[in-house]
């Protein structure tokens, strides 16, 4: 049996997840889930918990013990190399590639975005490629078209903010709390889509750009407010929702049928908005819907293990030279 | 000080642009205004005139983005979700001024002491005509001795109104 550690650590998150054949994981650990006092022994660090530097090796011991094994049990380390910010990964990075240096095993490095295109074997180990990804977070939006196993041919991605940055944004400009998505989602459904917020279609490109409805939708609460007039929070939020997700679903659907897919894949947080899973279904009567649960949908090392599994099986590792990069792109081949 | 207006978002764009044209190595720019004034586009414009091929997104989810394709090394930060200059220091915010990177920081507020002294300070306000007609109030505060600025706004004085 294959054994395989992954170390996530693009952003917020620190988190370490071991997998082994068939997709099953033996552990999934979000540094931010456990507990402070498990996490550091009963001692506090002064500094913020979220601090990679502090938490990786924590999160990776109990990644192991949880999964019951040790470093020297394993196949391979595999970390997150980009897109992210710089000093986060060289954490995730420097470390994973000390581990496999000592261990004496290979290393792997993982695309964030192609983890969360993987995160859905985690839960359908029978699916198959190729099929249509919408990736949608707090700091992408995408549509790609995932040919084969590490073949990915990215058809669009976002301009200017990410879809769930504009959730996030709008949730805060109507007194809602942070993360947007699911804040916005529950007001939305007391709510009517009665307002017409514009919709960036950016002609046949597969692009997004969310930040002209933000902008649209800040300056309609000024011009609401300055004039005294009444509103529904609750309907801006619905009208909000519909503007973001139609776009989405519209142009993924769009994309699969352009490129002949039959199966639409939905990963990244935004994923986990039932509005949108319901209109691309809506939209795509006759094709596969499939999205992972929510903690696999948020960043998590479990996707970057679900990844490195297949990248593992095809012999693809790195060398000891595999940096950080914070602006990686997706390879694809046409 | 400085002043302008600019009426329409491809103006505030080109505004951006003209900067990032004249725009020297190592420079500094604190750029603030509420969500929806146009940071956002100014920076696309910015980094257009730096001659950046990629696309530039925006940094608030990743809080530094680097761009190394244009005539200087460019940094685009956004650091809306940091709670001080702690949590900036130990996100590494203070790595990406080199000297050479022109450094654009969005909600600079956190840790404008700690921004390099010479720097400049754009502000960019919305403003309401009693009609309802949107348009942007930008305001240059100079720190240190910027002769680059002069003539870069010399240069765009037919182009901005």
């Amino acid at each position: 049996m294959v054994k395989i550690l992954a170390i996530e650590s693009s952003c917020d998150e620190t988190a370490a997840a071991v997998i082994t054949d068939g997709y099953k994981l033996l552990s999934n650990v979000v540094a931010t889930q456990i507990p402070v006092h498990q996490l550091y022994g009963g001692v506090v660090p002064e500094i913020a918990s979220r601090e990679h530097l502090n938490s990786v090796v924590p999160v990776v011991r109990h990644a192991l013990d949880e999964a019951g094994v040790k470093l020297a049990d394993l196949d391979a380390v595999a970390v997150t190399q980009g897109p992210g910010l710089i000093g986060s990964l060289l954490v995730g990075v420097s470390y994973a590639k000390a581990l496999a240096f000592s261990a004496g095993v290979p290393l792997i490095g993982v695309h964030h975005l192609e983890g969360h295109m993987s995160a859905p074997f985690l839960e359908h180990p029978q699916l198959t490629y190729p099929y249509l990804a919408l990736v949608v977070s707090g700091s992408h939006s995408g549509v790609a078209v995932a040919e084969a196993a590490g073949r990915y041919r990215l058809l669009g991605q976002s301009r200017d903010d990410a879809a769930g940055e504009a959730f996030d944004k709008i949730a805060r400009a109507l007194g809602l709390p942070y993360p947007g998505g699911p804040a916005i989602q529950a007001a939305a459904k007391d709510g009517e889509p009665i307002y017409d917020f514009p919709c960036a279609w950016l002609d046949d490109s597969y692009d997004f750009s969310f930040s002209g409805l933000k902008s649209a939708v800040l300056n309609f609460l000024n011009k609401k407010r300055m004039k005294g007039e009444d509103f529904r929070m609750e309907d801006v939020a619905a009208s909000a929702q519909e503007a973001i997700i139609k776009v989405l679903a519209t142009k993924a659907v769009r994309a699969a049928c352009e490129f002949g897919q039959q199966t639409i894949v939905l990963a990244g947080g935004v994923a986990s908005n039932q509005a949108l899973r319901e209109r691309v279904k809506e939209l795509a009567p006759e094709m596969q819907v499939v999205y992972p649960s929510p903690k696999y949908c948020t960043d998590n090392a479990a996707m970057i293990a679900a990844a490195a599994l297949g990248k593992y099986q095809r012999g693809e590792f790195a060398d000891w030279s595999l940096n950080a990069q914070a602006n990686l792109p997706l390879y694809f081949y046409i | 000080m400085w002043r302008f207006c600019t009426y329409k978002p491809e103006e505030t764009h080109r505004f951006g642009r003209i900067l990032g044209q004249f725009a020297p190595a190592g420079l500094c720019i604190a750029l603030t205004g509420e969500l929806g004034a146009g940071k956002t586009l100014f920076s696309q414009g910015m980094a257009e005139g730096l001659e950046v091929e990629e696309q530039v997104t925006s940094p608030t989810f990743t809080i530094a983005d680097q761009y190394f394709s244009g005539r200087l090394p460019f940094v685009h930060m956004d650091l809306y979700r940091l709670a001080d200059a702690d949590e900036a220091w130990e996100r590494g915010i203070y790595e990406y001024f080199d000297g050479e990177a022109v450094v654009l920081v969005e909600w600079p507020q956190i840790m404008l002491d700690d921004l390099p002294e010479d720097r400049l300070d754009i502000d960019i306000k919305r403003r309401l005509d009693d009609d309802g007609a949107e348009w942007r109030e930008i305001e240059i505060t100079v720190h240190g001795e910027h002769k680059w600025l002069e003539e870069a706004l010399a240069y765009g004085e037919n182009l901005i109104s």
